[in-house]
């Protein structure tokens, strides 16, 4: 297994990324087609991306995950201080700028591997259909009233819900098709994964903290 | 693709003990083996990238799988191991096709929907702190952001003959990462299936290749059915017999060694020579190697190894220095003599995880204690005080040559007439023990008697043979031991286990009893304890009635008291840390069992 671990700044230097990357095989599926054959089909990869508060900054993290949840990749990025120009031009949509437009897109364009379905626990990152061509789907664990998405399915057992953003008309039976390919995987559970590894970061110092 | 391309990324195990039965195969090399190294000549698809992906792929993803591909004949290296195959279709114009590679077993029956129920419970049980001797912040974020356990055995397709508790999979949790590990849960709470599944996770992962697994001889039976349920896919041999055979079986490739602590020791010379290294062994039952200056202790430590896991539920039997001696194999120098308490309790947290029944099981049905207080019958007690007097007669005569094995041979001698008298035979136990038993199997139930010594023990099957007593003790072989058991467990009729405490005492797993008695007391509580446990496991449905039988003022009684004072230490050391320089028993504390003074002064 090889581990590499590379620190590096995007352009405009607003954010300092840390990236983890396992060297993982490529996995097939192959399916019983019925018919004596079989068909190959690249796995599909997944990407978890969530936010972190840090004081009145944010900080974004990304897990690359293959469809059973083995890490492929993980990306962090320092914490993200808004400026006041920032706040006055964005308003009440500077969450979701930040989400999507800096953080989100920051790092799935730091992503080595392209992702076929984006997951996140943050109903603003819906918004990242902008950025990236996958489906994205909202983890929600049911507290909020509406959302503005379709909803897929309901895991009442583990306590969430799923809901796809808005996009393309295929966009519904892509996303369908890679979730049934997940066998019933958790998928509120990498979050808390993420959650632990920037706690670790934090303890390591590898994440500055926020003024 | 280069060939050796093809052998290095080809599947690392097979069952070879299934490819055996299938007449397609070519020759094995190792023909005694249960599982060898067989060289295919197998069919691999015309791009290398799909051979690697494809063959990962079959234990994964396909119950049902059919592959075909546009092949060229190469040979393929198979090994031992691994994962859930039902079948592996080849094409069928070429040599072989269909070929079964496991043929598929019970267990095997567990459907996708149970998989994906296999965990339900809070996700933070399945989490536990990394240990602080990983440190590098890449090893630790990776080992963060693994999937937990339960996800890799559903996504992998791997099958489990039971949902484990989740405390258990906090446990797998707990030894995943760790390379010393300290798992102390309380007896019956599942210790061996919570290594052998991390065992099999770590096969999975291809994180341990080789592993050998070292329990007391009579736990050997015991682990190889464990194994076979929960991680049955991989191959593992039991290492016994004579020195050709255990050397024949100490290289063969087989994944998963099992033996018993005196072949580790019997062995070492030939194990070190032939300079093998182990991906991971696991002591079972650790408090064996308590002894540091062992001969087993050292042989045990000697071995070439990257993980070390002790299992026992009593890591502290007499001393700290029986924690001493377990970490001179888990991690050396960890844990030395002269330690302060808050030190190693710090180390502890790090590498130690102990959970009790009323921890993690507050269903279990309870243990209930029975002290039956009986007196001798005037026949015992006459021979009782000869013998008491005769003996203190002759302890003092020794004077200052007196020795603990002068003491221990006349509180052998007592104790034995406190069973059943020598001359006549008379025992006021046994009276006891036969209106017990009468209402133990009137009511359906089984019960197991421990006693010390196996002459009791035959006198026991002799006067209960109506209820088809089966006897376990160190005397019996192994495949003996086995038969009882099996008797014991399955036939209805059959309501009796004799057992002796040193053979009987760890490991077993016996719940179909309810009722345990102790004919006579031994001299650690830790080892009734284990015994008490064999029936108070997971999985026992009834309350268990634990009936111990004292003879009042006589040695028994003496031995009691002292045992509860031990007990009482030992809880506090496992509860609160309490120090302790020593429950073993002292030369004073012989003397004190008979109530009279020693002859050379306390203390010495």
């Amino acid at each position: 297994m090889t581990v590499k671990l590379e620190e590096s700044r995007d352009r405009d230097g607003a954010a300092a990324f840390l990236k983890l990357a396992e060297v993982v095989p490529d996995y097939v599926i192959c399916t019983d087609t019925g018919k004596g054959g079989s068909t190959l089909e690249e796995a599909p990869r997944l990407a978890f991306l969530t936010m972190q508060p840090e004081g009145t900054a944010i900080l974004g993290a990304l897990l690359v995950t293959n469809h059973w949840g083995r890490p492929l990749e993980f990306h962090i990025t320092q914490p993200v201080q808004p400026t006041k120009l920032q706040q006055i031009l964005y308003g009440p949509t500077l969450q979701t700028y930040l989400y999507c437009e800096v953080l989100g897109k920051a790092l799935l364009d730091k992503a080595d591997q392209s992702v076929h379905l984006l997951m996140t626990d943050f109903a603003e990152v819906l918004r990242c259909t902008l950025t990236t061509a996958c489906p994205v789907i909202y983890v929600s664990s049911g507290t909020e009233a509406e959302v503005e998405a379709q909803l897929l399915e309901g895991q009442a057992e583990r306590g969430y819900r799923l809901y796809l953003a808005p996009g393309p008309a295929d966009s519904f039976e892509a996303a369908s098709r890679i979730l049934r390919q997940l066998h019933g995987l958790d998928l509120l559970e990498p979050f808390e994964r993420i959650r632990e590894a920037l706690r670790e970061s934090r303890r390591l110092g590898v994440i500055a903290r926020a003024a | 693709m280069q060939p050796d391309i093809a052998r290095r990324r080809a599947l690392r195990w097979c069952f070879a003990d299934a490819l055996v039965g299938s007449s397609s195969l070519p020759e094995m090399p190792q023909q005694r083996a249960s599982v060898a190294v067989v060289t295919l000549d197998l069919d691999i698809p015309a791009e290398s990238r799909q051979l690697e992906l494809v063959i990962r792929s079959v234990p994964a993803f396909a119950p049902r799988l059919n592959l075909s591909f546009t092949y060229r004949t190469r040979a393929v290296r198979f090994q031992s191991g691994d994962v859930a195959i039902r079948s592996c279709y080849f094409p069928a114009a070429e040599a072989g096709g269909m070929r079964p590679v496991r043929p598929p077993g019970p267990q095997e029956s567990v459907a996708t929907e149970e998989l994906s129920q296999i965990y339900l419970g809070p996700r933070s049980r399945l989490r536990y702190p990394l240990p602080r001797d990983i440190l590098r912040t890449q090893d630790r974020l990776l080992l963060l952001l693994q999937p937990p356990a339960p996800t890799i055995f559903r996504q992998q397709r791997l099958p489990l003959p039971a949902k484990p508790f989740p405390y258990q999979w906090q446990g797998i949790a707990f030894l995943l990462p760790r390379h010393a590990a300290l798992l102390a849960d309380e007896m019956g709470l599942g210790k061996t299936i919570q290594a052998i599944l991390t065992l099999r996770l770590l096969f999975h992962l291809g994180e341990v290749q080789h592993a050998l697994i070292v329990c007391p001889k009579s736990l050997v039976p015991n682990w190889a059915r464990e194994l076979q349920m929960w991680a049955g896919e991989i191959p593992f041999e039991v290492i016994t017999g004579e020195a050709v055979l255990r050397r024949h079986f100490w290289d063969s490739a087989v994944p998963v060694k099992l033996t018993n602590y005196e072949t580790v020791a019997r062995d070492l010379e030939y194990l070190l020579a032939a300079d093998r290294a182990f991906d991971l062994v696991i002591a079972d039952e650790a408090q064996r190697i308590k002894n540091g200056e062992s001969k087993t202790a050292q042989a045990l430590c000697s071995i070439r190894r990257t993980r070390s896991w002790a299992l026992t539920g009593t890591p502290v039997e007499n001393s700290l220095s029986d924690l001493e001696s377990i970490f001179r194999f888990l991690r050396p120098g960890t844990v030395r003599a002269g330690m302060s308490l808050p030190d190693i309790r710090a180390i502890l947290q790090d590498y130690l995880l102990r959970r009790t029944k009323e921890q993690v099981a507050p269903d279990l049905p309870p243990k209930l204690y029975r002290d039956i207080l009986l007196e001798l019958t005037p026949q015992q007690a006459v021979s009782y005080h000869r013998a008491r007097q005769e003996g203190v007669v002759w302890l003092r005569k020794l004077g200052r040559q007196v020795t603990v094995k002068h003491m221990l041979a006349l509180l052998q001698r007592l104790k034995q007439i406190c069973n059943f008298d020598p001359q006549t035979g008379e025992s006021a136990k046994l009276k006891q023990l036969e209106a017990d038993l009468q209402e133990v199997s009137a009511n359906g139930r089984k019960a197991i008697v421990f006693s010390q010594w196996v002459e009791t023990l035959q006198v026991l099957a002799q006067t209960f043979h109506a209820m088809k007593p089966v006897l376990f003790h160190g005397q019996m072989s192994a495949s003996q031991r086995l038969a009882s058991l099996r008797q014991f467990r399955e036939d209805p009729g059959c309501h009796l286990l004799l057992m002796t405490y040193s053979s009987g005492g760890v490991g077993l797993n016996l719940q179909c009893a309810n009722y345990v008695f102790l004919f006579d007391r031994w001299w650690n509580p830790a080892l009734e304890e284990q015994a008490v446990n064999r029936a108070h496991r997971l999985g026992q449905t009834q309350p268990v009635v634990i009936t111990r039988y004292l003879v009042v003022d006589t040695i028994e009684s003496r031995i009691q008291e002292i045992l509860e004072q031990k007990r009482s230490l030992y809880q506090q050391v496992m509860a609160s840390g309490v120090p302790l320089h020593s429950v073993g028993w002292s030369l004073d504390e012989l003397w004190q069992l008979f109530e009279i003074p020693p002859p050379h002064g306390p203390g010495t």
